[in-house]
């Protein structure tokens, strides 16, 4: 797993996070109990693919991702980031290893940078 | 109780690009680009009066369109043409706010979710005490709104911003109150010289244009049900009148001239031209890096080119108007024609403008080349901070966009070279 | 905290003041016997190092901004809008101009013109 700062400002940060495999819709609804959030958004498409989107709670920012990218997006308060992004992350990694490890590249998805 | 739902409202026209609210264009941008444009005009505020540009043009279109919709759709209740407002108020991304005291002599409103004075605070160095208020657009299209909602003459609402969160206040609040003389204010061009055209599926790649269209059409720009704010790609969005973005931007070009002469003619249009860097930047940016994108376009990006088709795909859906690439595009330039480009649009149908092109657009093109070729988003992932915005905009800009036809000079389309340029 | 002229003015970027102007250069102590250079102070300035550290620092297009900002007190004291727009090396201004773009910066910016640091890299001691 993997994550970059892909866009700063004085008020919110904006994080690319690269996993292995698209979040699976379980995944999506597992995160959103594990973080608390506030809110599990998707929708269909018209070219199929699904959107979703997690709303933290308290302002804490969004994450996006969709049915066919492993890249995910998170959208947090700047002078929070780094706090946010750590649990964020621990939490990313608790779900996909408890659902089977596939986000992670299955058998060979120990590396953890 | 209204019956009709703001959603309801939009009418996406896929042959002219454009996305229509009451009869007005309705075009997508991001909280840089609006603070960016409003703050170039504020800065000429010791110039000549800046909210004659930035309130009244709000009120000419908001009434316009109110007044659009209220009569087409048979609204005759005074409540539910509130109720209305204030819900296209929000689903536009403006924020939130309620008429319920507001009579036809006007009253106060107040409140702590306005998209300009929420995003400056959150994102600009505050603004000294005694300076007004930053929520110019807003004050207009409420004035507008109460007019067309009390089926009162346009230019009958006067307004006064009172209160701004830029300045520490818990809210923004805004007085209205009736005039015993009209504002010297135009009715809207509402379409324009509107032009119709075909999004062209080039033969050189696979990237399907129309379908990309199509998705980002269908995607989801909610506002937050708590604040009315639109965050999206990393920005906060707005759905906002076209023709406001334009007739601000002509209306403050005009004004300059005619107060400071012919000398400040090229320091205005830079700025215009910058405002298009900054949305390049940030709206589209934004939006090449996004899950959106990845959801609708990546998957059909093989090549740098692919990545400027994609884009150009997703312009009409957010209202801009019709990209047609002439040519395959390279690093070196690119070709293009536009049909119905907002700007030129409303432009076209004033009886003499200054503007003889779109600023916007030159800017616009040229950011878009340099995202793709000068940054390579195509090959990596960027960091959008201020120190990319000088490396694309500032010491290594090297892409400058030309009019090669224009329709504000005669021509039958806007035809732009975008390349490497002496800049 | 000991103040004083500073024979350094004669290698400041501006050089020697016409008209009867003045540049100073203020130095202060820390109170440990140290003393350091907190101001600049002049009659004239040279317009083109500020322009450039505006527009390195704050934003591409913050000089513009400045610029149209003072319009109205430029065109007072009759300085050419093009001559604040692209300064030539030797583009000098009054003072009251200086003080006027650094309060507009503050306004814009949150920061007042540096002076010392705008200058610094052009002080040959």
């Amino acid at each position: 797993m993997k994550c970059e700062k892909i866009q700063v400002c004085a008020w919110r940060a904006k994080y690319l996070i690269s996993l292995a495999h698209p979040l699976s819709g379980e995944e999506w609804h597992a995160l959103r109990a594990t973080l608390g959030a506030s809110r599990l958004e998707f929708f269909v498409l018209s070219n199929g693919a699904i959107l979703y989107k997690l709303t933290l709670s308290d302002g804490r920012g969004t994450l996006t991702g969709s049915s066919n990218s492993p890249d995910l997006y998170a959208v947090v308060p700047r002078v929070e980031a780094d706090n946010i992004i750590k649990e964020l992350m621990g939490e990313l990694l608790s779900v996909v290893e408890n659902t089977g490890d596939r986000t992670l590249g299955g058998a060979e998805g120990n590396h953890r940078d | 109780m209204t019956l009709l739902t703001a959603e309801s409202l939009v009418e996406p026209h896929l042959e002219k690009g454009s996305i229509l609210i009451g009869g007005e264009p309705h075009v997508v941008h991001c909280h840089y680009y609006n603070h960016f444009l409003q703050t170039s005009i504020e800065d000429a505020e010791g110039i000549y009066p800046v909210e004659e540009v930035l309130v009244w043009t709000a009120q000419e279109v908001a009434h316009a369109l109110f007044r659009n919709i209220f009569t087409k759709k048979g609204i005759h209740d005074f409540n539910q043409r509130k109720s209305l407002v204030e819900s296209l108020y929000s689903s536009c991304g403006f924020g939130k706010i309620s008429l319920q005291g507001i009579t036809s002599e006007g009253g106060e409103i107040s409140t702590p979710y306005e998209h300009y004075a929420y995003t400056y605070a959150a994102t600009f160095p505050s603004r000294p005490k005694g300076k007004r208020g930053v929520a110019y657009f807003s004050q207009g299209y409420i004035a507008g709104a109460i007019e067309a909602i009390y089926d009162l003459p346009l230019g009958s609402i006067g307004s006064e911003q009172t209160a701004c969160l830029t300045q520490g206040d818990p809210a923004v609040r805004w007085r209205f109150y009736r005039l015993s003389h009209l504002l010297p204010l135009s009715p809207s061009v509402q379409e324009g010289k509107a032009q119709t055209g075909t999004l062209v599926q080039p033969r050189d790649t696979r990237v399907p244009m129309a379908q990309i269209r199509d998705a980002v059409l269908g995607l989801p720009l909610n506002p937050d049900p708590d604040t009315g704010l639109i965050e999206a790609f990393g920005v906060v969005l707005t759905r906002l009148p076209g023709n406001y973005y334009t007739l601000i931007s002509e209306r403050h070009f005009q004004r300059m001239i005619q107060v400071v002469g012919e000398e400040v003619r090229q320091v205005v249009l830079d700025m215009l031209i910058e405002s298009g860097h900054v949305c390049a930047f940030n709206t589209l940016g934004g939006i090449m890096q996004s899950a959106e994108w990845d959801a609708v376009v990546r998957p059909y990006l093989d090549t740098p080119e692919d990545w400027i088709y994609g884009i150009s795909a997703v312009l009409p859906a957010i209202g801009w108007g019709i990209v047609e690439c002439s040519q395959r595009p390279s690093a070196q330039a690119w070709n293009l024609c536009l049909r119905n480009w907002y700007e030129t649009t409303a432009l076209a149908a004033l009886p003499s403008p200054a503007l003889d092109h779109s600023p916007f657009a030159k800017g616009l093109f040229a950011g878009i080349m340099a995202l793709v070729y000068k940054a390579g988003i195509a090959e990596k992932s960027l960091t959008f901070d201020g120190v990319l915005y000088r490396q694309l905009f500032q010491e290594g800009r090297i892409y400058e966009t030309e009019f090669l036809e224009s329709r504000l000079q005669g021509g039958e389309k806007d035809v732009l070279r975008a390349r490497v340029g002496h800049v | 905290m000991a103040i004083w002229k500073n024979w350094l003015r004669t290698f400041l970027p501006w050089g020697k003041a016409s008209g009867g102007g003045s540049t100073v250069l203020v130095e202060k102590s820390d109170g440990e016997g140290r003393h350091f250079v907190s101001s600049i102070d002049s009659d004239e300035y040279v317009l083109a190092p500020i322009k450039q550290w505006v527009i390195s620092t704050l934003s591409p297009y913050a000089w513009d901004r400045v610029v149209i900002r003072s319009i109205r007190f430029i065109r007072d004291i009759n300085i050419p809008l093009t001559s604040l727009l692209s300064p030539h090396p030797d583009t000098k201004v009054p003072r009251e101009v200086v003080h006027r773009l650094s309060a507009i910066l503050r306004e814009m910016y949150g920061r007042e013109l540096p002076l010392h640091e705008v200058f610094k890299n052009q002080i040959v001691v």
